[in-house]
């Protein structure tokens, strides 16, 4: 349009932008610095930080500890989440209706540090405290809600055709599930499995609360105590360490909102 | 249109959906309600009160509502949803999509680009980012001050309320951004066009036509962030609640008490408060959001 | 009142050039049509005039003055769009007197000339509703009444009949008509739909590609199209039109042959297209006409039958209005007067 008022505007969107922009510099260069520090400068480059991540056994093992967390919770939440789904499908029954709103409801809720106090008594009760499954058990529940009503979604969508056309052939009921309705909700499965790998990945909450010993942490818990360490802290490891373990989620983000728009991911960020 | 008891007969339905729901109920529904139970003893992380609690009745209940660390936290919580949540993320994000709206600019894309990096990279991550950012030392905040010959200002020390409500505000802005330019699309163009042929001004553009026609969404994102931000521990990771309690919001006060002093019951009280609080704005979200689309 | 002038005026959108070059003259008081295929360039030659796109080369005038960089405000137009734009939050009254309310026009002003512009479009009764709640006709008129309001000195439309179906097209179309003779104020139309663009123009612009392919008068974008382009678009069922050369006074394709009279000022043997509308061949007898050929295919459309013949393996559609029974496979021949006859050259334009 023909408008007097753009450049004023852009120049607005300008100075946001920048704003915006700014604080994350620090992520993408000091990386790379040979000698890094807390400030922002073109680094003489070097990719020392990343073998000293490599030599770092801390590091390493919670890379281990984050990939065991992401993908018991991601098979669980795809496990459990798919069948439930397909159940709250194609069956009606007194209530559901009823049902779907209090997960709904309960998973908005039960969220942070007021979640994590009876969750924290739950799992020692349960001799879950500072082991691997309580987190996962906890990551998968809080997962769970939103994985299924989103795969609800994806099922009403198969038409039941398809399925009625295998009943014909004399198809039992799970094999309905495991040969038509399951391949043909595989990009819903898709996105459910990535979503949950990478929010649990990036949760901190949870392991930082249920795990107590270091060998056991997840690599978010690690940053957060490479930077609290009394003494010198490690700066270059830090920053290449965070650039290893941010990568993932920005490039799964990428893929999802390529293929379905950013509402995926808002609905399992919250 | 098929029978419904066709494709999963009654029993096949329970054994479908019954791992999912154990496990929700186990770790996601009976916490919140085992809460209230544990604030009503005075259960502790270690020691013998851990093994052995005893019930205490409504007093923790009554000694919340008298503990000035509750205020206090409630107070900076308030500052916090309002400063950061509301007229940070809220705000922001509407005036970001609109003026993002119908804009094609590579200013447009950086903006965008940024602000949902800012909202997808992991909360330990931004976190020491912003450390980086505000050091007083060598943050590039006080390096830019430096520039205009202002500071340094040592943010996290003197302004640490300021510096979570900034941080938070870029930390989340990204998802009410994104909401409204999504709801923005929707608009069919012409009505904004027919805006452009008759002269409105921008303002006159946003209060008759684009405020009026966002209102549900604006709401549903109101309501959202509110829930949302009063819930977010994240700034733990910045200041860790101080100092001096100066940027204590409720979540990093319960994660003290319960955590750091190990009394899990009085933390649990407090939780409890604050479950009932989520329930609320979670009740009057669902609410609105049954009843969205009207005219 | 105004009249409107484009001079070589072009748009281009990445890659594509919308608008090519394109300068015509709307007439002060004129209704005037831009006609083409979707994706002619007409409805963004149409936003051009507005203001809400903004052209890369050329000039637009509006009376007298160059209004090439003008915001739209300022160019005292008013459009009526597609889908009408009636604000769903506001009532009938509120949508109409919004652009006097915007230019702060008193209170009682407004009512004033609500009240009269409703009345004149016979929708009183309406104007306390909310646009969800009447038919796509009244939409349409109330969407005419916001731009009369508004005192213009051009009516913009685009394609504002699409949306309703066929009966309601008709009776909004002869409305829309006696609205602009009424007020007398110049209207740029634009629409895909031929029918529609003779109803009601005075004159049409027929475009393609973003390039001008025509203006006149329907009656002489009907009876002589300027080139094989506007000759195929406009009239249904479509002209027939048979590529192939000239030879001497002849047409031929294949073993179809037509004296097509006289010199027709075309080197012998250049390639050339042929065309005749359907509804000036006339069936008759085998023998009886200059082209001898069988029944192909008859579609009855009620009052008339629409009739495929074949004259050497080249279909041409006929316009029968008897009701006669036709039988397929049946020898016929086709008579046509000579005059009839449109050729167009190597390049598509006409030549005789």
């Amino acid at each position: 349009m023909v408008s007097r008022f753009r450049w004023p505007k852009l120049f607005l969107l300008l100075l946001l932008g920048v704003g915006f922009f700014l604080p994350l510099l620090w992520l993408l260069l000091t990386p790379f610095a040979a000698e890094p520090t807390l400030a922002v400068k073109l680094p003489s480059l070097s990719l020392k930080s990343f073998s000293e991540v490599w030599q770092n056994r801390t590091a390493v093992l919670a890379f281990k500890n984050s990939i065991i967390l992401s993908l018991g919770a991601m098979a669980l939440v795809l496990g459990f989440g798919s069948l439930a789904a397909y159940a709250l499908s194609r069956s009606r029954f007194a209530g559901k209706d009823t049902l779907l709103y209090l997960l709904l409801l309960f998973s908005s809720i039960v969220t942070g540090v007021a979640a994590m106090v009876p969750i924290y008594a739950l799992n020692q009760k349960l001799l879950l405290i500072d082991t691997l499954l309580g987190v996962i058990l906890v990551f998968t529940a809080g997962f769970l809600p939103t994985a299924v009503f989103i795969l609800k979604d994806f099922v009403d969508g198969i038409p039941r055709a398809y399925e009625e056309a295998a009943l014909v052939d004399g198809s039992s009921s799970l094999a309905l599930f495991r040969y038509v309705a399951f391949p043909l909700a595989r990009p819903g499965l898709a996105v459910i499995a990535v979503l949950t790998f990478v929010s649990t990945w990036a949760n901190f909450l949870v392991p930082f609360v249920l795990l107590r010993s270091s060998e056991k942490v997840p690599i978010a818990v690690a940053i957060y105590q490479f930077f609290t360490e009394v003494g010198i802290p490690r700066i270059g490891v830090i920053s290449a360490y965070s650039l290893l373990y941010t990568a993932p989620v920005l490039a799964v983000y990428f893929w999802i909102s390529r293929r379905y728009g950013f509402g995926f991911f808002g609905g399992l960020k919250g | 249109m098929s029978t419904p008891g066709l494709i999963l007969s009654r029993r096949q339905t329970f054994a479908f959906i019954s791992p999912a729901f154990a496990i929700i109920a186990v770790f996601l529904v009976f916490p919140a309600v085992w809460a209230l139970y544990l604030g009503l003893t005075d259960l502790e992380l270690t020691g013998i009160r851990a093994v052995m609690p005893e019930f205490v009745g409504l007093s923790n209940f009554v000694r919340v509502f008298q503990d000035s660390f509750f205020y206090n936290a409630l107070k900076i919580s308030l500052v916090f949803v309002f400063g950061s949540g509301i007229i940070g993320q809220v705000g922001l994000g509407l005036l970001l999509a609109l003026l993002m709206h119908r804009e094609k600019s590579w200013i447009k894309t950086l903006v965008a680009a940024s602000a949902i990096a800012a909202w997808i990279i992991p909360d330990v991550v931004v976190a020491y980012l912003w450390v980086a950012f505000l050091d007083s030392d060598f943050g590039l905040l006080n390096r830019g001050l430096k520039l205009v010959g202002l500071g340094p200002v040592n943010w996290l020390f003197h302004y640490p309320l300021f510096s979570i409500i900034l941080f938070n505000t870029w930390r989340g802005t990204a998802f009410s951004m994104l909401l409204f330019s999504a709801a923005l699309q929707t608009l069919p163009p012409s009505y904004l066009e027919t805006a452009d042929t008759l002269g409105a001004s921008a303002w006159r553009r946003f209060r008759d036509i684009i405020l009026p026609l966002l209102k549900t969404t604006i709401l549903t994102d109101v309501l959202l962030i509110t829930l949302w931000t009063f819930n977010v521990f994240t700034p733990f990771l910045l200041t860790g609640g101080g100092p001096s309690f100066r940027s204590e919001i409720l979540p990093i006060y319960v994660y003290r008490t319960s955590f750091k002093y190990f009394k899990l019951g009085y933390g649990s009280a407090i939780s409890t408060v604050l479950l009932l609080i989520n329930l609320a704005f979670a009740l009057v979200y669902l609410q609105a959001k049954r009843r969205q689309k009207k005219w | 009142m105004a009249e409107v002038v484009l001079e070589k005026v072009s748009k281009v959108f990445g890659a594509a050039r919308a608008v090519d070059e394109v300068s015509l003259e709307v007439r002060d008081g004129e209704f005037f049509t831009l006609l083409g295929p979707s994706g002619c360039g007409k409805t963004t030659t149409l936003r051009l005039v507005a203001g809400l796109e903004l052209a890369d080369s050329g000039t637009i005038r509006i009376g007298s003055r160059d209004v090439t960089r003008v915001p739209p405000p300022e160019r005292r137009i008013a459009m009526v769009f597609q889908n009408y734009a009636l604000y769903p939050h506001m009532t009938i009254a509120e949508n109409i007197s919004y652009p006097l309310r915007l230019r702060k026009v008193p209170a009682d002003a407004i009512a004033r000339k609500v009240g009269a512009v409703a009345e004149k479009l016979r929708i009183e009764p309406l104007l306390l509703r909310m646009p969800s709640q009447i038919s796509g006709g009244q939409q349409q008129r109330v969407a005419v009444a916001r731009a009369m309001v508004q005192d213009p000195q051009v009516y913009l439309f685009d394609e504002p009949l699409s949306n309703l179906d066929f009966k309601l097209r008709l009776e909004a179309r002869r409305f829309l008509k006696h609205i602009q003779r009424e007020t007398g104020v110049t209207a740029l139309y634009v629409t895909h739909d031929q029918t529609e663009a003779l109803a009601l123009s005075d004159r049409v612009a027929v475009l393609k590609d973003g390039r001008l392919m025509q203006v006149a008068p329907p009656e002489e974008i009907y009876r002589r199209p300027a080139n094989a382009f506007v000759a195929g678009f406009v009239g249904a069922p479509a002209m027939n039109l048979v590529e192939g050369e000239v030879l001497g006074s002849r047409f031929i394709s294949g073993k179809f042959r037509v004296e097509v009279g006289g010199e027709p000022g075309l080197a012998s043997g250049a390639g050339a297209t042929l065309g005749i509308r359907p509804e000036h061949l006339e069936l008759k007898p085998a023998g009886a006409g200059a082209l001898a050929g069988i029944i192909d295919d008859v579609e009855p459309q009620g009052h008339e039958q629409i009739v495929t013949v074949l004259v050497n393996e080249v279909p041409l559609l006929a316009r029968v209005i008897e009701t006669q029974r036709l039988k397929l496979g049946e020898p016929v021949s086709l008579r046509f007067d000579p005059s009839a006859l449109h050729l167009f050259g190597p390049d598509g334009n006409r030549v005789n």
